[in-house]
């Protein structure tokens, strides 16, 4: 491989990278929300203030007037429905959605994600640069070598304690999806021995809630951590603290930016040979890649994790409003018979 | 009855025409459309200007024979919007339809004075002959509330009970109500015997 394919390479290093975490500081969250609106906001809400409204005009009940049942009281029935609207409403509204979002992504988000981001943006940056200054006619290959193996290190280093830090936040977000499926598939079976369909829709209600506080509140560490005796526990946070402080996007800049003024600095010391150089470029091309696979690794199973917990959420969402639908209709018919006929000018 | 008229400007509009591109709003129109094509006779709430605007749209798109109109002074923002024209010409457009417009305002003639837009009326000019406007004094009520109201053939109807806040009731199939209770209740305040005068489209406001 000549130097002219590897600088191709190297600028689309650049690019994949930045092309990366622009997509990773994007958010899924969009995408969310184009999947599950299938009810509107909107109609959720003025069927909920049509219901009030009919309550609230001076009637204390509703009536069927549904001719197999006519006559019975639905009043705890409309109240029911619109716990359930105003939920479902909640759970579809954009401010949720986003709050879910941040909610996830905060405990979820080791920092080591962004130090490694920012390390392999930076570190490819500062190759282009090199490279751009060579173009222009500025003898850098000494600075470009010796660069990319000083920064071999902190690399070695990132992939090491990533490794060491991302096992357990796996198994919590392993062990969060065990917990949520064994509780939601109880209430599901709860629901299905259930003869009372108000007893089901209320049961399919209490699932999308139980998911609603695992996920938004704050448990996930909780969880993840009762495998984990207290002595054991006590280490593993100390450890990972200081991880996290280590592959701080902080820190990952103040060590690249030293690992370039180094290479400078010694450069001229340096006398590398044809072979060495050889090496070094197969070196670099290593060490500007492995951050960049890692990451979009991370990624990939980041993004997954999340999506599946949120597409279950909203999903179960869904569902309670569709079994909803025959409850509205129940009550609709009321609403529909109840309206004033006495019109006047 | 006494209104106060808001001076609408290019902005305004402009405004207005710019929330219909929200996927929010997308939706309300697709679960709109939904509820008019299955037949449900679901009676619903419609409040703010665009969701009003799209539901006569709706029902002015969806009308074959005639649409009755019972408003204030149809300068508003819903009246002067594109959706809400495009789909009233288009429904003039059609063959064999007829429009009745009964106003009242009593407040026209500030309009005149002040509109700085193009009123809906001029551009229902070229369609005079399938147009009847009137206007009257009289109010119609509702449990003794004050209405207006929107219907589209014998089946659709748009009232609204809250006219400065917009809130209303729909309904896109309920030929019943419609017949036994709206269409007799706009007639009698549209008769000339109850006292409403007839008026063009070029003199509406004078």
């Amino acid at each position: 491989m000549d130097l002219s394919h590897y600088n191709t390479l190297l600028q689309l290093s650049v690019g994949l990278n930045i092309a990366c975490i622009a997509v990773y500081k994007a958010n899924v969250f969009g995408q969310i929300i184009e999947t599950y609106f299938t009810q509107t906001a909107d109609l959720i809400k003025e069927r909920a203030d049509t219901i009030r409204k009919r309550m609230s005009i001076g009637q204390t009940s509703l009536k069927t007037t549904n001719k197999y049942n006519g006559g019975i009281d639905i009043t705890p029935r409309a109240n029911d429905l619109l716990r359930i609207y105003d939920h479902v409403s909640y759970v579809i509204s954009k401010e949720n959605i986003k709050q879910l979002n941040d909610d996830i992504e905060r405990d979820y988000t080791p920092k080591c994600m962004s130090g490694i981001a920012t390390f392999s943006t930076l570190y490819a940056i500062l190759q282009l640069i090199v490279i751009l200054l060579n173009k222009i006619g500025l003898e850098t290959d000494s600075i470009f070598m010796v660069f990319s193996l000083v920064s071999c290190v902190p690399t070695i280093i990132f992939i090491l304690t990533k490794l060491f830090y991302m096992h357990p936040l796996y198994a919590k977000i392993r062990e969060l999806k065990i917990t949520y499926k064994d509780l939601r598939k109880s209430y599901i079976e709860l629901r299905s021995q259930s003869r009372n369909p108000i007893k089901k829709i209320w049961y399919r209600l209490r699932v999308c809630c139980i998911t609603r506080r695992l996920i938004r509140g704050n448990q996930l560490m909780a969880l993840g951590d009762k495998s984990i005796d207290d002595k054991r526990k006590e280490k593993v946070y100390t450890l990972r603290k200081k991880i996290c402080m280590f592959l701080s996007v902080r820190a990952a800049v103040l060590l690249i930016i030293t690992c370039f003024i180094l290479s400078i600095l010694l450069a001229p010391y340096i006398n590398l040979s044809d072979a060495t150089i050889s090496t070094s470029k197969w070196t670099a091309f290593i060490v500007a890649y492995i951050p960049f696979i890692i990451y979009a690794y991370i990624l990939f199973v980041y993004e997954r994790h999340r999506k599946d917990i949120i597409d279950e959420f909203f999903s179960d969402a869904e569902e309670l409003l569709q079994s909803s639908e025959k409850l509205y209709e129940f009550i609709s018919d009321d609403l529909r018979n109840s309206r004033p006929t006495n019109f006047s000018s | 009855m006494t209104e106060d008229i808001k001076l609408l400007s290019v902005e305004d509009l402009d405004n207005f025409e710019k929330q219909f591109h929200s996927r929010e709003i997308e939706n309300y129109m697709a679960a709109v459309s939904e509820i008019s094509h299955s037949n449900s006779s679901e009676v619903f709430s419609n409040s703010g200007n665009v969701h009003a605007a799209i539901i006569f749209s709706h029902i002015f798109s969806k009308s074959k024979s005639i649409v009755r109109i019972l408003a204030g002074n149809m300068y508003n923002v819903v009246t002067l919007s594109n959706v809400y024209q495009d789909a009233l010409l288009a429904f003039l457009g059609r063959k064999d339809t007829r429009l009745h417009i009964l106003l009242n305002s009593d407040q026209l003639e500030e309009i005149k004075k002040t509109a700085i837009q193009d009123s809906i009326f001029k551009k229902l000019q070229p369609y005079a002959s399938k147009i009847t406007i009137r206007k009257t004094k009289k109010e119609l009520k509702r449990d003794g509330k004050m209405i207006h109201l929107c219907i589209g053939d014998q089946s659709m109807y748009r009232l609204e009970t809250d006219p400065e806040h917009r809130h209303a009731e729909v309904c896109l199939n309920d030929a019943d109500y419609i017949n036994k209770y709206l269409i007799p209740a706009y007639e009698k305040l549209f008769s000339l015997d109850e006292g409403a005068i007839e008026c063009q489209c070029e003199t509406i406001y004078n």
